[in-house]
């Protein structure tokens, strides 16, 4: 747990510099009071700052023995949803709402939660119908058509 | 008082309308299926709800989610008691004793007690808030930029010391999102900053975005890390009213329970969970029989129950007359105001009073219909608790990704939400509170504003934050806010020494 938590702290840091980096073009001060940079430099600052304190708060109270929280055999399920959600944002505008979304549940059902075929697919169907009356329907919005484009519904 | 009651009548012909009622029954009876769901919040339901109230007047969509928010916290004692789960945080307190009554057969009556408490509450909560939030607006009218950042590092402050296990966590997540909120336009000069070139990132990074990826998304990926598996009381719920036994031990409960309530839903950060744990702990200390807490007292549901209610309405107080928010899930509803073009601060009441009386007025409607849902459809809620989590979770990631994609009909929001829903899910793993960095990202435009607008005042003189007295007042109470835990720290050493 306090490998994790120092490397998170070191992570912060760095995000932080990085942020103070981007900024550097931004004017800290102007004629009559700060610029655009100001605000962005006291907090580029004090993240830094909080993440030095985080690191060495880490290292002082850590307990020891404490696991990781991430766990390789806990992070697989999230990570696969991630990657299928990922893949179904990839895919939205080609092939279309109804399909993707049909597509997505039937993986989250299938694989990740082991729903026979035919439960699957049914509700799978019922689903991707449900929230396309929903929010074209009866929401107007407007979602991708893809490759469905031109059809009647 | 006259403008109250001309308010209030004003506001019941606007909360009655069909559609408002229908909103208000929509909000009530989600709220509470979402406070009785383990696995999902008010604040990742408003948040996956918020675009599709986009078409709506902005009255109704607020009577709509507003109901969800005082909803929930009716909703949550339900698995509380039946499951010994909290659907919620704030009725962690209820699973104490209200699932000790479960398991003695009296799972009815400490449903209804929970019900009837939290109606109690939720009542005089919203009378308060419809006499304490105008005159507040009033005298915060007089308020300038200094006072203005004052009250809002106040917040920010309050909500990282009392929403959080570690400070250092509470404060970098609070930090992360004032970072979050400089990406866009800067609001005096109008530069450009940290938006790569990218043109949906010149007004900022959507908050219902960040709001929708931390808290419905990786919500979804911690809950799925494992299988999730209740189990309920499988005897018949039935006899909701309490006997008048129950009734005197609890009318203590009622009031302690509803004032403490009220007053820490007002203080930002504190809100509806730190309200219930204090309501629990004083009953338990006044009690002449403290031995009972814990193996089903009934006081044990009615006062956290009370005071998770009244927190609901206190946290209105400044939401309203301010527009500082002081939970996460009223950060996303004044993210909403201001979506649908209203400016929350000081005159958002004098300026749309429809708005606010409307508002008002369907609170106390929805606390009906939340009594009459709460007795006798409390079962029905509790059947619908057992619907699989497998069925669940796709169903909040198609709203999530669809409420993403509608805001701008474009996948690039999409995008946004998955990635905040990896940040999210890191932030929970680590133990890092989320709700520093929403109301942190909502604060931020208004909080650097305010602090330029005071620095040009004053060319560049911080000494406008300390010399102004109302600033002065709120910077000196932040300041003790701040030192406290460090003084309580060496004064318990002193002790020990």
């Amino acid at each position: 747990m306090a490998r994790t938590e120092k490397t998170a702290a070191i992570i912060i840091a760095l995000f932080a510099l990085i942020y103070l980096a981007g900024g550097r073009s931004l004017k800290l001060l102007e004629e009559f009071g700060p610029g655009p940079g100001f605000f962005p430099v006291i907090l580029g600052l004090t993240l830094i700052c909080l993440s030095v304190v985080y690191y060495f708060s880490v290292a002082k109270f850590a307990e020891p023995g404490r696991q990781s929280p991430f766990r390789p055999d806990y992070l697989l399920r999230p990570a696969g949803v991630m990657a299928s959600l990922a893949v179904a944002a990839l895919a939205l505008d080609y092939l279309g709402f109804i399909i993707t979304v049909f597509l997505l549940v039937l993986i989250l059902l299938m694989v990740f939660e082991r729903y026979r075929a035919i439960r699957g697919i049914t509700l799978s169907l019922v689903i991707s119908a449900g929230f396309y009356l929903l929010f074209d329907t009866w929401l107007r919005v407007p979602l991708p058509q893809g490759i469905l484009k031109g059809l009647p519904f | 008082m006259p403008e109250v009651l001309t308010g209030i009548m004003k506001g019941f012909s606007i909360a009655t309308l069909p559609m408002n009622l229908l909103l208000a029954l929509v909000g009530c009876f989600c709220g509470t299926l979402v406070g009785a769901l383990p696995g999902i919040g008010p604040s990742a339901t408003i948040a996956i709800l918020l675009p599709v109230t986009f078409g709506m007047e902005p009255t109704s969509a607020i009577i709509m989610l507003a109901g969800i928010y005082y909803g929930a916290t009716y909703g949550g004692s339900i698995t509380s008691i039946l499951m010994n789960i909290p659907g919620d945080p704030s009725s962690v307190m209820s699973t104490l004793d209200g699932y000790q009554l479960a398991m003695q057969g009296r799972a009815g009556v400490a449903l209804g007690m929970a019900a009837i408490s939290s109606f109690i509450a939720g009542t005089f909560s919203v009378v308060a808030l419809m006499l304490i939030a105008p005159p507040v607006a009033d005298f915060a009218v007089r308020f300038g930029p200094p006072e203005y950042f004052a009250l809002i590092f106040l917040g920010l402050t309050l909500i990282v010391y009392l929403g959080g296990k570690s400070v250092i966590k509470g404060l970098i997540s609070g930090v992360a999102g004032l970072v979050i909120g400089t990406v866009g336009v800067d609001p005096m000069q109008g530069f450009g900053r940290y938006d790569f070139g990218i043109v949906r990132l010149a007004d900022g990074v959507p908050f219902i975005v960040v709001a929708m990826g931390l808290f419905a998304v990786a919500e979804v990926l911690v809950n799925i890390e494992k299988p999730f598996k209740t189990e309920f009381i499988t005897n018949k719920i039935s006899g909701f009213l309490p006997t008048i036994k129950d009734w005197i031990a609890c009318r203590g409960a009622f009031v302690r329970g509803t004032l403490i309530g009220f007053f820490v839903g007002v203080l930002p950060g504190a809100g509806a969970t730190i309200a219930s744990f204090l309501a629990y702990g004083i009953e338990k200390r006044v009690s002449k029989n403290p031995e009972r807490f814990g193996a089903g007292a009934i006081e044990g549901v009615a006062a956290p129950e009370g005071a998770n209610n009244a927190a609901t309405g206190g946290a209105m107080v400044p939401l309203f007359a301010l527009g500082i928010p002081g939970s996460s899930s009223t950060a996303i509803l004044l993210g909403g105001m201001m979506m649908y073009g209203l400016r929350p601060g000081p005159l958002l009441i004098s300026q749309n009073p429809d708005f606010f009386w409307g508002v008002v007025a369907s609170m106390y409607i929805g606390n009906m219909m939340l009594l009459v849902m709460n007795l006798p459809l409390a079962g029905v809620f509790a059947r619908l608790t057992r619907l699989p989590y497998s069925v669940l979770y796709p169903l909040i990631l198609l709203f999530v990704v669809i409420g993403a994609y509608s805001l701008n009909n474009s996948v690039f929001e999409v995008w946004l939400v998955l990635i905040f829903g990896v940040v999210g899910y890191i932030m929970r793993k680590l133990d890092f509170p989320l709700a520093p960095l929403v109301l942190a990202l909502v604060l931020g435009p208004m909080a650097e504003k305010a602090l330029s607008q005071s620095l040009t005042m004053s060319h560049g003189s911080l000494a406008i934050f300390f010399t102004r007295p109302i600033a002065a007042v709120i910077f000196a109470f932040t300041l003790v806010m701040m030192v406290s835990p460090l003084l309580k720290k060496i004064w318990g050493r002193r002790q020990a020494g």
